[in-house]
C-alpha cells in the first residue's frame, strides 16, 4: 500500500470517528482553514474546516445544485464559493443528500477576516445555528517583505510585527478562554509547546519531502498524490499519527526517487497547478502525461508546509501559532508575497509551465492572480490562465481548458 | 434650491480641482481615517478613492495598470491606480488606504508592489496603510491605539513638525461643527448627495461655510419613503432615479451617508471604531442589526451592487425577508455599472416605478 492510500484509509477512519462524535452530539467547532487549528486539535475539540467540507461536497458533485439554489436564495451570482458552499448546503437542510448526512449545528464557529465575506458568512452560520461566533482581526502588514520565507522561520517578530502578532494572541487567549469553558479543559501551556515542537518537527520532514522532489530528475509522484501526503496529515498536525506518516511518506519518495521511479517515464515538461485543488476534477492533473510528457510536479501544498507553517517557538509557542496564523492565506493571495514566492518555487522546482487557476468570484483569492502570472512569465515560465473555481463546475470545460493547456504545451515543444 | 456652485465644483472635479490653499495634500482612500488628525498636521485630507466625473468612462489607461489589473478588479481601485500612475497624486503628500474599505487594500498593495517593481516612477506620496479595527474589544483597542500612532509618526515625518494639541482641538471642533451641519441635510436627493459629499474635497471650514445655503431638509416632502442599500456608489444617479416618486430617507452605501469621525481629542477613535456600517464590523452582526434598523419604516428599500461585491451580498437574502415582513417592499436592482449608462437608468426607474405601484 502506498503511502497516499494509508492516509486516505486513516483519513477514512478518522473521519468516521469524527462523524459518529458529532452525530453522537459531541460540541464540535466549524471554522475557516486560515484559523489557528492547532488550539481545538491541543483541546481535543473536534473540528470541522469549512473549506474541507465544501471540497467534500464539490467531490460528491453536489456544488451545482447548492449554488444554483443559492441565487433562488437572493444571494447573488458574483459570490465567492469556496467559503460559502457549506453555508447554503446547511441553510438548504437537505441532509439525506449531504456527506454524513449533513453536519448538525456547531457549537462554535471560528473564522479569520482574511477576507470581506468571511465574518458575513460565519455571521449567516451564527444566525442559522446559534453557534458561539469568534472572529479573529486580520490586519494587512503595511510593510510585506517580498522574501518573506526567508525571516518566517525564525525572524517572524519583525516580518508580521509586533502589534499584528500582539493583536493574534490576545485574540487566541479569548478563543482559548472559549474552548476550556467548551470542554470543561484547562489549557496546559506545557504541553502545547511539546505538541508545537512535533508540528515544527512533522513540517521539517516535508521541507525534506519538497527538497526531494524539487531536485528529482523526474517527478516520482503527481501531485494527485502528493496532496494527501501533506494534507491529511496537515489536518492531523502534531498527532504521533501525522509524524510517523509523513516520515513513511518521505521515505517513500526518496525510495521512489533512488529506483527511478517516475510518474512520467517520458516527462519532458515540469508543470505547477497554482490555486487550491480542482475539487471536482482532479483527474485533470494526469491529463497531459501521456500526449506531452507534462507532469504537475508541483502543487503549493508540499512546500507551503515548510515555508507556510515552520515557525520557531523562541519559548512561547502560542505567539509562534500567531505568527504562523496571522498572515497564512495573505501569503498566498497577495503581492509581493504570492508572486515572488512562486517565482522563488518554479525556479527550484525547474517548472516549464504554470497552469493558474483564478477564481473571478473570489476577490481574496483572485486579486494578486496577473502579479504572480507577469513575474512567472518574466522568469522564463509559460503561463495558462484558468478562469474559473475551485469548487464550481458549473461554468467549466474540461475539453476547452484541456485544449489551451495542450496549445500551450505544443507551444513549447515547437521551440 | 441648487447646490452652491462652489460645492458643484469639487464634487465633480474632485481631488483634480482641488483649492489645497498652501496645504500639504493627503489622500484618503477609504472611510475611517481620522481627518481631524491630518489637519492638526497641516494637512487638507482629500478623498482619492472617487475619480472625477469628467472621467466619465474609464478614464486615463496606464499599460503597466493594465498589466495586472484583472477583470475583475474593484472599480474604483483600477481607476485609482489609472489615475496614480498618470500623476494624478504627484504632488499629494501622503496617500492614507484604509485596510477596511473593500477596495483600499487591494489599491494599497497594487500600489506598492507596481512602485516595487519599478513599473511606475517612485516619485511622488508616500503611501500609509491605515489598519483600524472596526471592534469594540480591549485587544483591537490596544491595537488600534498603536495604528494611531503610527500614523501619528508619520504625518509627523510628512510634515516635520509634532502633533500640536491645541490644533486638534480645533479641527476636532471643525470636525463636529460640519458633522452638525451634514446632519441637517436631508437624507436623500441628489442636491444632498453632492453639498454632502463636497466637503472630501475641501476643508471643513469651508464646507460649513457653504452648507449653509445647502439644501433644506425634505422632511415634510411627501411620497412613499426610501431607503438606499448597496455597495459604494460615488454618484447620486439612485436619488436621481428616485425622484419624482418617493423620497429617499436615507442612503446608507458609502458616498451616501456621513461616516463617523471622532468627536474627543482623548479619543479620536471612539465613533469611527463605532461605526456600523464599517463592512468589516465585528461583530459582524453589528451591520446586519444596523441595516434593519436603517429601513425599519421604509416603503421600499432599494439594493445596488458592484458587480464584483463579496461583502454586501451576504445581507440580501435576511434583508429582503425583513422588510417583506414588516410589510414594505424590497427591490434589488442587481448589479450597479460603475457609470450607468442612460439603458440601466431607464430599466431601474422602471424597476422602481413598479415597486411603488
Amino acid at each position: 500500500m502506498t503511502c497516499a492510500a494509508t492516509a486516505a484509509a486513516y483519513q477514512r477512519d478518522w473521519l468516521k470517528g469524527l462523524r459518529r462524535q458529532i452525530t453522537d452530539g459531541a460540541d464540535y467547532a466549524f471554522v475557516n482553514a486560515d484559523t489557528p487549528h492547532e488550539l481545538f486539535h491541543f483541546m481535543d475539540v473536534p473540528m470541522v474546516t469549512n473549506q474541507w467540507w465544501s471540497a467534500v461536497i464539490a467531490a460528491k458533485q453536489l456544488a451545482p445544485r447548492y449554488f444554483d439554489r443559492m441565487e433562488e436564495l437572493g444571494f447573488h451570482a458574483h459570490l465567492p464559493r469556496y467559503s460559502s458552499l457549506p453555508l447554503v448546503a446547511q441553510m438548504e437542510g437537505d441532509f439525506d443528500l449531504q456527506p454524513w448526512g449533513g453536519l448538525p449545528s456547531p457549537a462554535l464557529l471560528c473564522a479569520r477576516a482574511s477576507s470581506d465575506e468571511h465574518p458575513r458568512i460565519f455571521q449567516r452560520w451564527a444566525e442559522l445555528t446559534g453557534a458561539d461566533l469568534h472572529i479573529l482581526s486580520a490586519p494587512a502588514t503595511p510593510d510585506p517583505a517580498p522574501d518573506w520565507w526567508v525571516k518566517a522561520r525564525s525572524d517572524w517578530e519583525e516580518l508580521y510585527g509586533t502589534p499584528r502578532l500582539d493583536l493574534m494572541v490576545d485574540e487566541m487567549e479569548g478563543l482559548i478562554e472559549a474552548l476550556e469553558r467548551m470542554t470543561g479543559r484547562a489549557f496546559d501551556h506545557d504541553g502545547f509547546a511539546e505538541y508545537m515542537a512535533r508540528i515544527d518537527a512533522q513540517e521539517r520532514v516535508v521541507d525534506e519531502v519538497a527538497d526531494m522532489l524539487a531536485a528529482a530528475d523526474k517527478s516520482p509522484m503527481s501531485i494527485s498524490e502528493q496532496m494527501p501526503n501533506v494534507m491529511i496529515p496537515q489536518w492531523h498536525r502534531g498527532s504521533d499519527w501525522a509524524l510517523s506518516h509523513v516520515r513513511a511518506f518521505r521515505d517513500e519518495v526518496s525510495e521512489r526517487i533512488s529506483q527511478g521511479t517516475a510518474v512520467c517515464e517520458d516527462e519532458r515538461i515540469r508543470m505547477m497547478w497554482i490555486g487550491a485543488g480542482l475539487w471536482f476534477d482532479t483527474s485533470f492533473y494526469s491529463a497531459f502525461e501521456d500526449s506531452h510528457g507534462a507532469v504537475f510536479a508541483w502543487s503549493m501544498y508540499v512546500p507551503f508546509a515548510a515555508d507556510g507553517y515552520i515557525r520557531a517557538d523562541h519559548g512561547d509557542p502560542l505567539r509562534a501559532l500567531a505568527a504562523r496564523v496571522s498572515a497564512m492565506n495573505e501569503q498566498l493571495h497577495q503581492p509581493p508575497w504570492v508572486n515572488e514566492w512562486l517565482v522563488k518555487e518554479a525556479k527550484r522546482w525547474r517548472i516549464d509551465v504554470a497552469v493558474m487557476l483564478v477564481p473571478e468570484h473570489d476577490r481574496f483569492s483572485g486579486y494578486g492572480s496577473y502579479f504572480a502570472r507577469n513575474a512567472l512569465r518574466e522568469a522564463g515560465v509559460t503561463v495558462v490562465e484558468i478562469h474559473s473555481d475551485m469548487v464550481d463546475p458549473r461554468d467549466w470545460d474540461r475539453e476547452k481548458m484541456e485544449a489551451r493547456v495542450r496549445a500551450a504545451l505544443d507551444e513549447l515543444e515547437a521551440g | 434650491m441648487p447646490v452652491h456652485t462652489d460645492m458643484q465644483q469639487a464634487f465633480e472635479r474632485r481631488a483634480d480641482g482641488c483649492d489645497a490653499a498652501g496645504r500639504p495634500l493627503v489622500g484618503t482612500f477609504g472611510e475611517g481615517v481620522p481627518r481631524a488628525l491630518v489637519a492638526a498636521f497641516g494637512g487638507l485630507c482629500v478623498d482619492v478613492k472617487a475619480p472625477p466625473l469628467s472621467d466619465a468612462s474609464d478614464g486615463p489607461q496606464h499599460t503597466s495598470v493594465a498589466a495586472v489589473a484583472e477583470p475583475f478588479l474593484d472599480s474604483f481601485t483600477a481607476r485609482f491606480l489609472h489615475r496614480f500612475a498618470a500623476g494624478a497624486f504627484d504632488d499629494f503628500a501622503l496617500l492614507i488606504f484604509a485596510r477596511d474599505d473593500v477596495a483600499g487594500l487591494a489599491a494599497y498593495q497594487y500600489a506598492t508592489e507596481l512602485r516595487r517593481q519599478g513599473a511606475l516612477p517612485d516619485r511622488g506620496p508616500r503611501f500609509h496603510l491605515w489598519n483600524l479595527l472596526h471592534t469594540d474589544s480591549a485587544p483591537a483597542a490596544r491595537f488600534n491605539g498603536r495604528e494611531l500612532e503610527r500614523l501619528t509618526t508619520q504625518l509627523a515625518e510628512v510634515f516635520g513638525s509634532a502633533l500640536d494639541p491645541d490644533r486638534l482641538a480645533d479641527a476636532v471642533t471643525a470636525e463636529v461643527r460640519c458633522a452638525e451641519a451634514l446632519a441637517a441635510l436631508p437624507g436623500g436627493g441628489a442636491e444632498a448627495f453632492v453639498a454632502r459629499n463636497a466637503g472630501r474635497w475641501m476643508a471643513p471650514s469651508d464646507h460649513v461655510g457653504l452648507l449653509a445655503n445647502a439644501p433644506e431638509s425634505d422632511a415634510a416632502a411627501s411620497g412613499p419613503e426610501i431607503v438606499l442599500v448597496g455597495s459604494a456608489c460615488d454618484i447620486p444617479v439612485l436619488h436621481g432615479l428616485c425622484e419624482g416618486l418617493g423620497r429617499v430617507r436615507a442612503d446608507l452605501q458609502d458616498y451616501g451617508r456621513t461616516p463617523p469621525q471622532g468627536a474627543d481629542t482623548t479619543d479620536l477613535l471612539r465613533e469611527i471604531v463605532l461605526d456600523p456600517l464599517s463592512p468589516r464590523a465585528v461583530p459582524p452582526d453589528r451591520y446586519t442589526r444596523v441595516l434593519q434598523e436603517e429601513t425599519a419604516g421604509a416603503d421600499l428599500v432599494i439594493a445596488s451592487l458592484d458587480a464584483n461585491d463579496d461583502c454586501f451580498g451576504w445581507e440580501l437574502p435576511l434583508l429582503r425577508q425583513t422588510v417583506e415582513a414588516r410589510g414594505s417592499r424590497f427591490l434589488n436592482l442587481g448589479f450597479r455599472p460603475f457609470r450607468p449608462d442612460a439603458a440601466w437608468e431607464d430599466a431601474a426607474r422602471t424597476k422602481i416605478e413598479e415597486a411603488l405601484t
